[in-house]
């Protein structure tokens, strides 16, 4: 049911979200007071996502091991012009047999891990007007 | 955690004071108007109304105590008034299942307590809205990536389809796993870096899924929306093929909500 932004596009625009990621945010964030009336609730122990940490396991890596012994790499074409700069070491090897796409988005990959690999920000505000604290640190003071 | 939350009551519970609550989707500016259609949380045919204190407004509805919350369609109708909202004006979400015994107490125990956090939240999210975009790697394309660039996974490949054993193929599933994480924290870093210049503020989300990238919530003025979504239209035409790009907005400031209601008073 996801619906693009437009005609030809790759966003994906949904008119909202569904019901995963709704209720990591509904229930999970915002406003909570003391002045509760009691009132039951159905399924939230079902419904609530407990963050999945992605585990690295043997399980993992054998189905990693699987999964690229799968991998069709069939299409042999002519390798790609590959810059020097960005990919000197790995363009050798690269050159046999894969195809033309994959190389593209690999020198794609590898220039962004240049560039930011290690710098992911996790919160913050890039504007001083905006006022908001870098992260939400207290829901205290509305406890 | 939930449900200690909601279950902890204020002097009484449903059957002391009646059968009737008020279910509570957030606070707006008192000047706001309510879009109709959205339906209830609770009944099917509810009205979402406000109640207004000084200049703030909680919005609310009529609910029967009677019935359980926390349906699918519930869950669905807290999230659909709370962004047919904010695409307008400012909205401070509460959390799903907050349920008040009468107007009341909506007035004196959240109103009015709080009406200067609520003002000063209002002032920062005018003409603001929150966004979400998450992105999530087509697995067969970031795994023909990794085999490109790393001639020990080629080399470990062509040992496993030779009948390699057991160690060998953990070794090369290791090697595929943390050359997936590399191009996730890259590529997760390139989002950031792509949207952020179009964003007053962000929250990036701890990655829970195998394929995710990222999931990262966005304020943005609703004044730069246009060029905040082109960036993403234009980051998933540069992904098409490795990469889904997804963008939910506007919506209620969820993830941002902790710290506007914390700011200084």
């Amino acid at each position: 049911m996801s619906i693009t932004a437009g005609p030809g596009s790759q966003l994906e625009r949904p008119p909202s979200g569904g019901l995963s990621e709704i209720v990591g945010m509904i229930l999970d964030k915002g406003l909570v007071i003391d002045a509760f009336v009691r009132v039951s609730l159905v399924g939230i122990e079902v419904l609530t996502i407990e963050a999945k940490v992605v585990v690295a396991s043997i399980d993992t890596y054998l189905r990693y091991a699987e999964a690229m012994a799968r991998l069709n790499v069939v299409q042999v074409i002519a390798p790609a012009p590959v810059p020097a700069e960005t990919v000197s070491g790995v363009a050798e090897s690269v050159a046999q047999g894969v195809a033309k796409g994959a190389l593209d988005a690999v020198q794609h990959g590898i220039e962004g891990t240049a560039q930011h690999l290690g710098s992911v920000p996790i919160a913050g505000s890039i504007t001083d007007e905006a006022g908001l604290p870098q992260r939400p640190e207290s829901r205290e003071a509305l406890r | 955690m939930t449900e200690s939350t909601i279950q902890r009551s204020a002097g009484g519970d449903a059957t002391a004071r009646g059968v009737d609550g008020w279910y509570l989707y957030g606070v707006v500016p008192s000047s706001a108007s309510i879009p109709a259609g959205h339906g209830a949380v609770g009944s099917t045919d509810g009205q979402v109304t406000v109640i207004t204190k000084d200049g703030v407004a909680a919005v609310v509805s009529r609910l029967s105590l009677n019935r359980a919350l926390g349906s699918r369609r519930d869950l669905l109708t807290h999230a659909r008034v709370l962004d047919g909202l904010a695409a307008t004006i400012p909205v401070l979400p509460a959390r799903f299942g907050v349920v008040l015994p009468d107007p009341d107490t909506v007035v004196t125990q959240l109103l009015e307590p709080r009406r200067d956090i609520f003002v000063a939240a209002f002032e920062q999210l005018a003409g603001r809205a929150q966004f979400t975009v998450s992105a999530r790697h087509v697995t067969e394309t970031v795994l023909l990536e990794a085999l490109t660039r790393e001639p020990e996974i080629r080399r470990l490949r062509e040992s496993v389809a030779a009948g390699g054993g057991r160690d060998v193929q953990f070794r090369l599933g290791e090697l595929v796993a943390h050359a997936l994480r590399r191009t996730q924290e890259s590529d997760a870093a390139e989002l950031c870096n792509t949207l952020i210049p179009h964003a007053a503020a962000w929250v990036v989300r701890p990655v829970t899924e195998e394929g995710e990238v990222a999931t990262v919530a966005f304020m943005v003025e609703l004044t730069h929306r246009a060029s905040f979504e082109q960036a993403a239209e234009d980051l998933a035409t540069r992904w098409a093929g490795r990469a889904k790009v997804r963008m939910l907005g506007p919506l209620a400031p969820y993830d941002f909500s902790d710290a506007l209601l914390s700011a200084p008073q």
